[in-house]
């Protein structure tokens, strides 16, 4: 009798567990089909986790930034002496690519005045540390540590030590998600070679984004330079992406995986005209 | 039907859950991270949590975890806790079988929740996603989960006691 209480006992607590586990399932579904992905509410929900996250993922991460830390300091003594030969040659040429730089500076300037061109937009920059790869197989994006307090806002561009990586998509106050350009969701107007085709670079949430909408007659070639078009106004133009390789695809000049400091970039943004002149009564609103 | 006594917290569960939690959390550190291919060490810990777990509370977090996992990872809301939680349910609700399995078919019943997990995730990139989830990182992710965590469930088994049966609550 007492056995087959315990068998009772045994299968009413098996229930319990997997009964509430199933229940989660089916309120994970009811979730998943009607809190849509990119509701703002839910940018908010997710926003303030990676606040109140990010502290932890910071303490995890310190071993790895010891052991990290420790591996460049090893490479670098190795690397010391081959690496001071190699910088001084690098500076000698420097020194010559720096004397034409100034030069083209003067010219460009002089054609400046010519022609009454206004100067490119006031860009500036916030350092910010990589804190956590949130990467997954359904999105493509990455922690930064700075937020509000520091300027940062809702579609700024952000660049790798090598190039262009992605644009910031939430803002916390302390804390911003940067929607990587390797990502499905990203969509970024670029210009390619010296004929300035201009395209999209969209991710494909694989390492490589691709081209969309260049013309047919483009002209562009392998190792052709692709940089952001600014088309827009939020990313700025003339930011380096990467370069284009023999598959069509955009080889990034800064491998997202490889991502540990970003400069988010803060640019001027284009005034919108003060009145419409000369529109129908209808369309001005 | 439901056990609602929470009031007794067995040690091994919290552990376990706390082990869960790290998991989850080492694996979005830019240093220890593998990109978009990761091993899923936070399905070992929901085994053996899901094995133990007796009241209420284990699943309700494994639910919320999975929720921070969603937030985290900037993926639907719904997608994780639904992995998770159907994790959790099949090892909860076949603990009898797999605490009676030994060696090779405690691996086996390990490898087939696994395989059914990541299953789910592929369905959910193809209804949910619709291709724009990365299939091959969830294909190399399953495979060196495969690989490599069943070993470490066979050491886990010996260290750790898995009749939770007298202990309620987490």
């Amino acid at each position: 009798m007492a056995g087959s209480s315990g068998r009772f006992n045994n299968r009413k607590t098996i229930l319990n567990a997997a009964g509430i586990a199933l229940v989660s399932v089916a309120i994970s579904v009811l979730v998943l089909l009607f809190i849509p992905k990119n509701d703002p509410a839910v940018a908010q929900f997710r926003q303030a986790v990676n606040q109140a996250v990010l502290p932890f993922i910071r303490i995890l991460n310190l071993p790895g930034q010891a052991v990290d830390s420790g591996l460049d300091r090893l490479q670098g003594y190795q690397s010391l002496k081959f690496e001071n030969s190699q910088l001084k040659s690098e500076l000698e040429q420097l020194r010559d690519v720096e004397a034409r730089l100034i030069r083209q500076e003067l010219l460009g300037e002089r054609y400046r005045q010519l022609l009454s061109m206004p100067l490119d937009d006031d860009i500036s920059f916030v350092g910010a540390r990589v804190v956590a790869d949130t990467s997954s197989a359904f999105a493509r994006t990455v922690l930064a540590d700075v937020g509000l307090s520091q300027g940062v806002l809702v579609g700024q561009a952000v660049m790798g030590a090598r190039g262009f990586v992605g644009r910031v998509v939430t803002v916390g106050t302390q804390t911003s998600r940067i929607l990587l350009s390797t990502d499905f969701n990203s969509h970024i107007p670029v210009v390619v070679g010296s004929k300035r085709a201009r395209g999209i670079l969209t991710g494909g949430n694989d390492n490589q984004p691709r081209l969309e909408f260049l013309p047919k007659n483009a002209g562009v070639e392998v190792n052709d330079t692709v940089l952001t078009s600014g088309d827009g106004g939020q990313i700025p133009a003339g930011l380096l992406v990467g370069f284009l390789d023999e598959n069509g695809l955009v080889r990034l000049a800064q491998d997202p995986s490889e991502l540990h400091v970003v400069r988010i970039v803060s640019a001027r943004q284009p005034e919108p005209p003060e009145g419409v002149i000369g529109l129908p009564r209808d369309l001005q609103n | 039907m439901f056990n609602f006594n929470i009031s007794r917290i067995d040690p091994y569960n919290f552990l376990l859950a706390s082990l869960f939690v790290l998991s989850i959390m080492a694996s979005k550190g830019v240093f220890v991270s593998m990109g978009r291919v990761e091993i899923g060490f936070y399905f070992l810990f929901l085994f053996f949590w899901g094995i133990r777990s007796e009241g209420i509370l284990g699943p309700m977090l494994v639910f919320l975890f999975g929720l921070i996992q969603d937030a985290l990872t900037g993926s639907a809301l719904g997608t994780w806790p639904l992995v998770f939680s159907l994790f959790f349910a099949l090892s909860s609700s076949q603990k009898q079988i797999i605490r009676q399995a030994k060696g090779g078919a405690f691996v086996f019943i390990f490898l087939i929740l696994v395989g059914i997990s990541y299953g789910l995730m592929l369905i959910i990139c193809v209804l949910f996603y619709r291709g724009e989830a990365d299939l091959w990182g969830l294909f190399l992710s399953f495979s060196l989960t495969a690989m490599s965590i069943p070993f470490l469930g066979l050491l886990m088994q010996r260290v750790l006691p898995i009749d939770g049966d007298k202990r309620e609550g987490l």
